[in-house]
This record gives C-alpha cells, sequence and structure tokens, in this order.
C-alpha cells in the first residue's frame, strides 16, 4: 500500500489577454464603433423619415407592424410613435456617442453596455420584419457584451492611457471613470 | 515609455486621424461647391460603411484642425491640444444645428457628429490629464498601467 499524498490543486489565476487577444478585442471595438459611426449617418432630421413613413421611421414602425415582444410594442406605438421626434433625436446622438466612445476605447464597459441595449432595442423592433436574419440582432447583442465585458479600451484605447491618472485622483468622478472603464 | 509620452502619442493618433480624415474630404470633394450642403460622402458605401459626408470647407477645416492637434501634441502644447478639441465640439454641434436643412455650411451628416465630437472628448480628455500630472507633486505611478491590465 503506498503512502498517502496530499494533493494541493491551486486555482490558476486568468491573466490579461495575450497579444492575439488584445488585438482580437482592438479589432471588435474598432468595428463596433464604425457600425454606429457609419449607421448614425442616416437618421437624418428633423422628422427623421416620419413625413414619408421612411428611415427610422419605417424601422421603428416594425415593432408594431410585426410585433416581437406585446409590451415593447405597445410602448412604442403609444409612446415612442406619438413623440417621434424627440425619439429621433436621442437615437441619432446615442448612436453617434457610442461611435465615438467605441472608437476613442473612453468608457468601454459603459457604452459596451450601452451598444447592447440599443442592439437589444433595434431587435426587439425588427426582429421578425420581413427579410431581416434575426442572428446579425443576437451577434450584436453579443458583441457589445464581450467588449464590456473584456473591458476593452484597456488595450490601445484611452482607458488604458487614462486609467492610471484616474486611480491616482481621489475625485468622484475618476472613481466612477475607473468603474466604467 | 512614461505616462506623459503614451498620453502625448494618444493624441498624435487621435490628431493624425483627423487630418487623414480632412485630406480625404478635400481630395474627394474637389469641383463641388465650398459650402454644398449635401457633401462627398467617404467610405464604402457597397460595403455599408459609408463615414462621413464633406465640402470642401467642411474637409479643409478638419485638416486644419487635425494639423493644429498634431502640432500641440509634438511640442507639448496642451492648451493648443485642448483649443483643437473646442473646435471639432464645435464643429460637431453645427451638424445638430444645420444637417437636414439649408444652410449645412460643413456638408456634414450624423456621422460626422460621432467622428468629431469623439476625436474633440478624446483630445480635451487627454489635454486635461496632461494637464492634470503636471501639476506639482502629482505623478503617476510607473507600473500602473501594468498592474491596471491585470485586474
Amino acid at each position: 500500500m503506498g503512502e498517502a499524498q496530499d494533493v494541493v490543486v491551486t486555482r490558476a489565476e486568468p491573466g490579461p489577454p495575450d497579444r492575439w487577444g488584445r488585438a482580437s478585442l482592438v479589432v471588435l471595438r474598432l468595428a463596433l464603433g464604425v457600425l454606429w459611426l457609419s449607421n448614425s449617418g442616416w437618421k437624418r432630421p428633423p422628422d427623421f423619415g416620419e413625413e414619408r413613413g421612411v428611415g427610422l421611421h419605417r424601422f421603428t414602425s416594425f415593432a408594431v407592424e410585426h410585433e416581437v415582444f406585446p409590451p415593447y410594442a405597445w410602448f412604442v406605438e403609444t409612446v415612442v410613435l406619438p413623440n417621434f421626434r424627440v425619439f429621433g433625436w436621442v437615437v441619432l446622438v446615442t448612436e453617434a456617442l457610442l461611435g465615438a466612445f467605441l472608437l476613442l476605447g473612453l468608457l468601454t464597459r459603459f457604452w459596451g453596455l450601452v451598444g447592447a441595449a440599443m442592439s437589444l432595442s433595434i431587435a426587439l423592433s425588427v426582429l421578425m420584419a420581413p427579410e431581416e436574419w434575426p442572428w446579425a440582432y443576437y451577434l450584436m447583442i453579443g458583441a457589445h457584451l464581450v467588449v464590456a465585458g473584456a473591458a476593452a479600451g484597456r488595450w490601445f484605447g484611452l482607458d488604458g492611457v487614462l486609467r492610471p491618472v484616474w486611480g491616482e485622483r481621489r475625485s468622484r468622478p475618476a472613481r466612477w471613470a475607473t468603474w466604467l472603464s | 515609455v512614461s505616462h506623459d509620452e503614451r498620453v502625448r502619442v494618444a493624441a498624435v493618433v487621435i490628431a493624425a486621424a483627423v487630418m487623414a480624415m480632412g485630406g480625404w474630404g478635400l481630395v474627394a470633394s474637389r469641383g463641388m461647391g465650398i459650402t454644398e450642403p449635401d457633401g462627398v460622402l467617404l467610405g464604402w458605401r457597397a460595403f455599408e460603411a459609408g463615414l462621413l459626408t464633406l465640402n470642401p470647407l467642411g474637409a479643409g477645416l478638419t485638416l486644419a484642425v487635425g494639423a493644429l492637434a498634431l502640432a500641440g501634441a509634438f511640442l507639448r502644447r496642451w492648451v493648443v491640444v485642448a483649443a483643437a478639441a473646442v473646435v471639432l465640439l464645435v464643429m460637431a454641434a453645427q451638424v445638430l444645428v444645420q444637417w437636414g436643412g439649408t444652410p449645412n455650411a460643413l456638408g456634414s451628416r450624423g456621422s460626422n457628429l460621432s467622428f468629431w465630437s469623439g476625436a474633440g472628448i478624446g483630445l480635451a480628455t487627454l489635454a486635461t490629464a496632461a494637464a492634470w500630472s503636471r501639476q506639482p507633486g502629482r505623478s503617476v505611478r510607473p507600473g500602473a498601467r501594468r498592474a491596471e491590465g491585470a485586474r
């Protein structure tokens, strides 16, 4: 009979991504930034397509015409469409800022989550519309969650440059910035 | 590489991107009216990757502001970088005021709002960080970035 031996299992701490991992995160973040930058180009004020039933108004109306989730369809029908110009401005500014902050890699965790929420909102409008590919929206949501979860702005992004400064400052905005990046 | 140098390199990259977009716009918009409301589209429409639209005035201004920011970053004149950032934010505000109507002095659209505001916010943030770390008694710990990355 052999001597009993204690086996010690240590939990390996995952390190930061290697070179290829970092490069992948940078490419993904920049691609999502270009996606929002490019798509903020066709949401044209002041009516955002309301008068002719085109553009952002048409895609938003799909939430009612091709219902995905009844409470969301009700919200769009009773709140969004009657106040469409306000909604149009909110969408335009949010998408433009998503493009800006994801390209910069600034406050990336926060803006990654905002991107996931925007993608979910778009999915709930157009998922059942003709000639849409639902997986495109699942992939959009997933990609934003990866960027947020991996804090992709810490590599080749301003989060990586500025977090040491925020760490040294004791102010509340600096603490928030550290938390959101 | 010191932290100050990393801040400077980041500002140079943003300024160079602004200059590149302005230069591209200047070439693409040649022959167009200087304040044409519908600027020329930069990017790749076939791949659904249209970027900014610019007329010659918008392109020239973008190029000039990018050059100003680049000079400021190279010379470590952070006031100049901050001034360039303010001009970029004013250009972004122009989109909110004029896009979709006439006049649209810079030939811009929503994508310009994203690009100009991003460049302005980025340069302003870097200028602020550089100014803060240059104050007497302030310094960013060496190796702090490596420790942050491991978190």
